[in-house]
């Protein structure tokens, strides 16, 4: 199954084969799961959201691309494109409910109050660092940061997920990562990013 | 927000490799040459390196959900039909529907949820009507609408066309056709003439003769009003509007009585009873009191009144002379709203009958054109005698024209006027007092006036922002309705929040509370180069479906007076009706009781159920005669008194075009038992029929006084909307005395505007006292409210929060309940940096729309914080909402977007400078605005920034009389009032009414 494409295991899923139904949640569901947490925050409900986003897929598949046989990129980008799209609208459900933000705040605030600040953050403690200023960034410009950086999407691919312009995306994308720069900047090693002429600048 | 490298956007898409290759040479040129971008590039790879190692890392659904989806999958490949099993929780459904054991007709039903809504019933026959009633329910999904709130009588954008002109006009009694507007007025943008009234122009003039000498000060509302005399000193009188109301039969030249003369005191308390008298039974606006001034101020006024009358009667032309001023409405005017004006100013008597009987159709019906066409043009003043003595006029004159009585009038009347500069100095002086009004020190229940913009707010002056929840649209279909005619509508009339409330909800209705809160922020339109965001606080009301609320009993209070015969009313009537059972099932029962100069009862409590009975009631409308409302609301609440049960929601609906003019008229009195039947638990709502989009003070504080919906319908679709789409929202309560408040933190935000709420500010410290009454919120509704917020240092994520927005509210009004010990509910919502997203164009559709939404009527309104924002960037944005695909199909959003391309055209965008006057006025009232706070804050302003203060404040009052003495001048020559005074006014023409 690992071998197939994305486009002949939706195919087959939509034949009613439920191993390859199986082969498409090992293969999306890490970044869905990214993209929910990056969208629920640490501590909001991401796995039920991306259990309903499968669970969506069970119940209506989308129809193929139509170019999937010639370009599995294709297949592949389309089918992710409407599993992200699904997940999307599900957290924006989500998060419009009271509780469920409530609960992402208490979950993040803490945390970064106690923690006395990026420059205390030893080696063991990158990954949550990290984490922490991911959390710290909008939500827009840490969902583009995190289709493009650790799913890989494209501009393009981005901007049918999320419903944005590509212009905008590119916008996002540069001053996260300035904005996430300057966050992470005790853990960039020799940098000195305090020093560039880049900062906030009124 | 922060500036970053300029080549940091094409450096980031270089490193993503979405560049193309000329921006490829020209980065790979930049970072040979520019030590600070390489550096720079070399942070964002290691921060792209740091991303990818630390959270790259697999992240996997736990093995007991992936098992659950096959297993799912494994039902659906075989049927896919059948139930799955999902992680969101249907259970709340299903509780509630195993809850809902039907008793109908004695045959007891279950309902069964079943994955998506579906429902099964056992007794099919039986059901068959609930069936439908559900399936009807179910697309009842969004809600939007008005409510009324109760604490602040609100309605309808008046007519802001007040002015000195105008009481003159009002000495010549015949003449109403239309008037063009002068030339010197704001050409094309209608209602800026309103800023006479605000600014507080006083005209003296004098009959030559000597007989009278008037004087007639307009100045606002809020200083007339609250600073009587003492504030102020010597500026009182001028503040005091003279007119007085008459009493009926003047006409004929009856000695005044004694109910005018008690009438008419309250309202001026500065001016001796006597003088009033003759003057209200002339029915003249007369002049006197405080502002009686000049030579022969020896003489009372009242003395000379008497003789006054004739040359009174006999001034020419001085509705020609008018032209100065009295548009009076034409194009921008909406209904008197005289009754609630009077009742405002506890008058009992000042209801329409006391302008004579006018109970025929034509009468009214004559009213009504009046109305409709603008004629009665309404006061922002809070005495507003001018306004009762306009409307007196005019009914007046419909008698005299009735009895084709038409005076004559000599040819020339010379007439002295106060010198230029006397008015100059005086409508600037009024207008600079105006300006040191407080955004709070306003009175809660005044009508129609212009508010002016809520100011910046410096947080740490003032922190709290408090408010009434308001669910009124009515602003935006009057400008709408102005705007699809090819006029500006005018700005007074403008109110942000019904329009940020005009349109469908977007936010997720809440499952286990009342009311919900949610919060959006992005960077703002207008950024004027600081760090400006728009925070969107978001009420959404629960959504209530037909199988789940309470069984309703309704009494529908149908007016089938005279003037229902017209224009398809009793039509309209029939078809409201008829989409109100649409929504009502066989638990519901209707009662029908109609009034003219009685009222009958003609259907008595009804199941749904038989729903041909009911509509065969609805055929035997017959119209003809007077409108005792009263008397039709006295015997629908006695037949909702006695169809009273636990349990069920008890509402008397009232249908009417609102023009109530026999009988029992005392508004007061229908007010005080609408009330005491609320109290019993039984809600009135009001439904305006043809009454063209207009609003009527009437039915709406009929609504706001029996916590009901007032709506409006004039078509069909508005008949859809108010009674289909709105059905929940408008018959059951979710939450009362709704209150939001948003607290600032002075730490992050440096200061911070409202946009809309203008008049529905709560004192701060009575957001918890639950004694404050506010809106009521039915099922569905949503209520969002815009800041627009200054940042000092940018976001901080530091755990503190950039605002707090708490909501409270109380469980709606329930029949027997002692109402003082409802329970209330609060909740709160902290906004923390990260809430905030980066780009306005990552928000939702919703904040994108509300956003829009107000920036439209921000514009409408000439706002002060509007000037020099871009219409076409509005414009663009707006056309961008059409790019999502449930706004490219919503009516609605094409609408507004059509409305703003419409309003474009109309010159929205130069209406915004056009009144130099107005705008000289706003700046100097921000200035005012943060002088006040600062000397709420000593010690924090140095020497240095006091004085560049005191400098602008000058300045700004110097733009200030200037802008008046260029537009007296140009006023007056536009009319033939020299400036020394003199003016002589032209040969008599006989005029007729329109």
């Amino acid at each position: 199954m690992e071998a197939l494409t994305t486009a002949s295991l939706l195919e087959r899923w939509r034949d009613g084969d439920t191993d390859a139904f199986a082969a498409l949640i090992q293969r999306f569901e890490e970044p869905l799961l990214r993209h929910v947490r990056v969208l629920l925050g640490p501590r909001g409900s991401c796995e039920d959201v991306v259990q309903e986003t499968f669970l969506r897929l069970a119940k209506k598949p989308p129809a193929p691309h139509p170019d999937a046989n010639q370009d599995p990129s294709a297949g592949h980008g389309a089918l992710a494109a409407w599993l992200h799209r699904v997940a999307r609208n599900l957290c924006t459900d989500e998060m419009r409910s009271t509780s469920r933000r409530e609960q992402r705040e208490q979950a993040v605030a803490p945390d970064e109050a106690v923690s006395g600040g990026q420059s205390s953050v030893d080696g063991a403690d990158t990954k949550a660092a990290v984490r922490r200023g991911m959390d710290q960034l909008p939500s827009d410009q840490r969902e583009v940061l995190v289709l493009r950086l650790l799913d890989g999407h494209s501009y393009q691919e981005i901007a049918e997920i999320t419903g944005l312009k590509t212009g905008t995306i590119g916008w996002l994308l540069s001053t996260g990562l300035a904005a996430l720069s300057q966050i992470l900047a005790p853990m960039l090693g020799n940098s000195q990013p305090n020093k560039m002429p880049l900062g906030d600048v009124q | 927000m922060s500036t970053h490298h300029p080549l940091l956007e094409k450096l980031t898409a270089v490193l993503m490799n979405e560049a193309d290759s000329a921006t490829q040479a020209e980065i790979k040129l930049a970072l040979e040459n520019d030590p600070s971008l390489a550096a720079e590039e070399q942070r964002l790879r290691a921060t792209i390196a740091l991303v990818q190692t630390e959270l790259g890392d697999g992240q996997a659904l736990a093995p007991h959900r992936v098992e659950d989806l096959l297993s799912s999958a494994a039902k659906l490949s075989g049927a896919r039909s059948e139930v799955l099993t999902s992680p969101h929780s249907w259970g709340a459904l299903m509780r509630s529907a195993a809850a809902v054991v039907l008793l109908s007709g004695g045959v007891w039903g279950v309902l069964q949820y079943a994955d998506q809504g579906h429902v099964e019933i056992s007794d099919e026959q039986a059901y068959d009507e609930r069936i439908a009633s559900i399936a009807r329910a179910n697309l009842l999904g969004q809600l939007a609408f008005r409510q009324a709130n109760p604490r602040v009588a609100s309605g309808n954008p008046d007519d802001q066309w007040v002015g000195r002109y105008r009481s003159l006009a009002n000495q010549e009694r015949q003449s109403q056709q239309a008037y063009d507007r002068p030339l010197t007025r704001d050409s094309g943008v209608a209602g800026e003439v309103f800023e006479y009234g605000e600014l507080g122009a006083a005209v003296d003039f004098e009959i030559e003769g000597g007989a009278v000498r008037e004087s007639l000060g307009m100045s606002t509302t809020t200083l007339s009003s609250q600073l009587p005399g003492e504030k102020y000193g010597g500026r009182s009188e001028s503040r005091k509007n003279l007119s007085k109301p008459g009493a009926p039969g003047k006409v004929s030249g009856a000695p005044s009585t004694p109910s005018a003369l008690a009438t008419s005191t309250p309202s001026a308390p500065a001016v001796g009873g006597e003088s009033w008298s003759n003057f209200g039974a002339l029915g003249y606006g007369g002049g006197g009191g405080g502002a009686y001034r000049g030579p022969g101020d020896s003489i009372p006024p009242s003395r000379e009144a008497a003789q006054a009358v004739p040359s009174l009667r006999q001034l020419p032309d001085l509705k020609r002379s008018k032209s100065l001023g009295t548009t009076k409405g034409k194009k921008d005017s909406f209904p008197a709203r005289k009754d609630s004006r009077l009742q405002a100013l506890g008058y009992s008597t000042g209801s329409p009958s006391s302008i004579g009987p006018a109970n025929s159709p034509e009468e009214m019906e004559r009213e009504e054109i009046r109305q409709d066409s603008g004629m009665k043009t309404g006061s922002h003043e809070f005495f507003l005698g001018r306004d009762v003595v306009d409307d007196q006029l005019e009914s007046q004159e419909s008698v005299n024209l009735a009895m084709g009585d038409e005076p004559t009038r000599p040819a020339r009347v010379p007439i002295h006027i106060k010198p230029i500069q006397d008015t100059v100095d005086q409508r600037y002086q009024d207008a600079r007092h105006n300006c040191l009004v407080g955004p709070n020190d306003h009175l809660p229940n005044l009508y129609q006036q212009w508010w002016g913009d809520n100011p910046w707010e410096l947080t740490m002056a003032d922190s709290q922002a408090t408010f009434g929840a308001d669910v009124d649209t009515a602003s935006y279909g009057v400008a709408r309705n102005k705007l699809l005619k090819g006029q500006l509508p005018g700005r007074a009339g403008i109110r942000t929040e019904e329009f940020v409330n005009y349109f469908r909800p977007d936010l997720v209705a809440p499952t286990n509370d009342a009311l919900a809160l949610s919060v959006e922020m992005a960077p703002s339109f207008s950024r004027d180069g600081k760090d400006r965001w728009l925070l969107r606080v978001g009420v959404r009301a629960q959504e209530i479906q037909a199988w789940e609320r309470d069984p309703l009993a309704l009494v529908l209070v149908v007016d089938v007076s005279g003037s229902m015969k017209n224009h398809d009313r009793m039509g309209l009537v029939k078809r409201a009706v008829e989409r109100m059972l649409d929504n009502l099932d066989s638990r519901d029962t209707v009662a029908i009781v109609t009034f003219n100069g009685e009222a009958t009862e003609i259907l008595s409590p009804t199941s749904v159920g038989e729903r041909d009975a009911i509509l065969a009631a609805t055929e035997a409308f017959s119209p003809g005669g007077g409108t005792d409302a009263a008397l039709g609301l006295q015997l629908g609440y006695k037949v909702a008194a006695a169809g009273a049960a636990p349990g069920v929601i008890s509402r008397v609906v009232l249908l009417s075009d609102g023009l109530a003019n026999t009988g029992q008229t005392d508004q007061v009195k229908i007010l005080e038992s609408v009330r005491e039947h609320l109290n019993r638990g039984v809600h009135l709502n009001t439904l305006g029929v043809g009454i063209e989009g207009h609003n009527d003070t009437f039915l709406e504080q009929l609504a706001d006084g029996g916590d009901g919906i007032c709506d409006f319908v004039d078509d069909d679709r508005a008949i859809q909307r108010a009674l289909g789409e709105r059905f929940a929202g408008a018959f059951i309560p979710v939450a009362d005395d709704v209150k939001i408040q948003v607290e600032f933190n002075g730490r992050q935000v440096v200061r911070w505007r409202q946009l809309g709420y203008e008049n529905r500010a709560i004192a701060d410290a009575a957001f918890r006292d639950d004694a404050v009454d506010a809106g009521e919120v039915g099922a569905g509704h949503q209520v969002t409210a815009l800041f627009e917020i200054e940042l000092d240092r940018g976001l901080v994520y530091d755990g503190t929060s950039l605002a707090t927005a708490r909501l409270r509210w109380k469980d709606p009004k329930v029949g027997g309940q002692d109402n003082s010990l409802r329970q209330a509910t609060e909740r709160s919502l902290d906004i923390m940096a990260n809430d905030a997203l980066a780009h306005p164009g990552s928000t939702s559709p919703g904040y994108q729309r509300a956003a829009v939404t107000a920036q439209f009527a921000e514009f409408l309104r000439r706002s002060v914080h509007a000037r020099g924002d871009s219409v076409p960037a509005l414009l663009a944005a707006a056309e961008e909402l059409l790019r999502d695909p449930e706004f490219a199909q919503d009516e609605d959003t094409l609408e507004l977007v059509d409305l703003i391309r419409r309003a474009t055209g109309l010159g929205l965008e130069e209406a915004q400078l056009s009144n130099a006057v107005q705008a000289a006025t706003d700046d100097l009232r921000e200035i005012e605005h943060v002088c006040r706070q600062l000397d709420s804050l000593p010690g924090r302003m140095n020497t240095g920034d006091r004085n560049r203060l005191g400098a602008a404040r000058r300045q700004a009052q110097e733009r200030l009389r200037q802008a008046i003495a260029e537009d007296e001048a140009q006023a007056r020559e536009a009319t033939g009032w020299s400036h020394n005074g003199i003016l002589v006014v032209q040969e008599a023409e006989t005029v007729r009414k329109r």
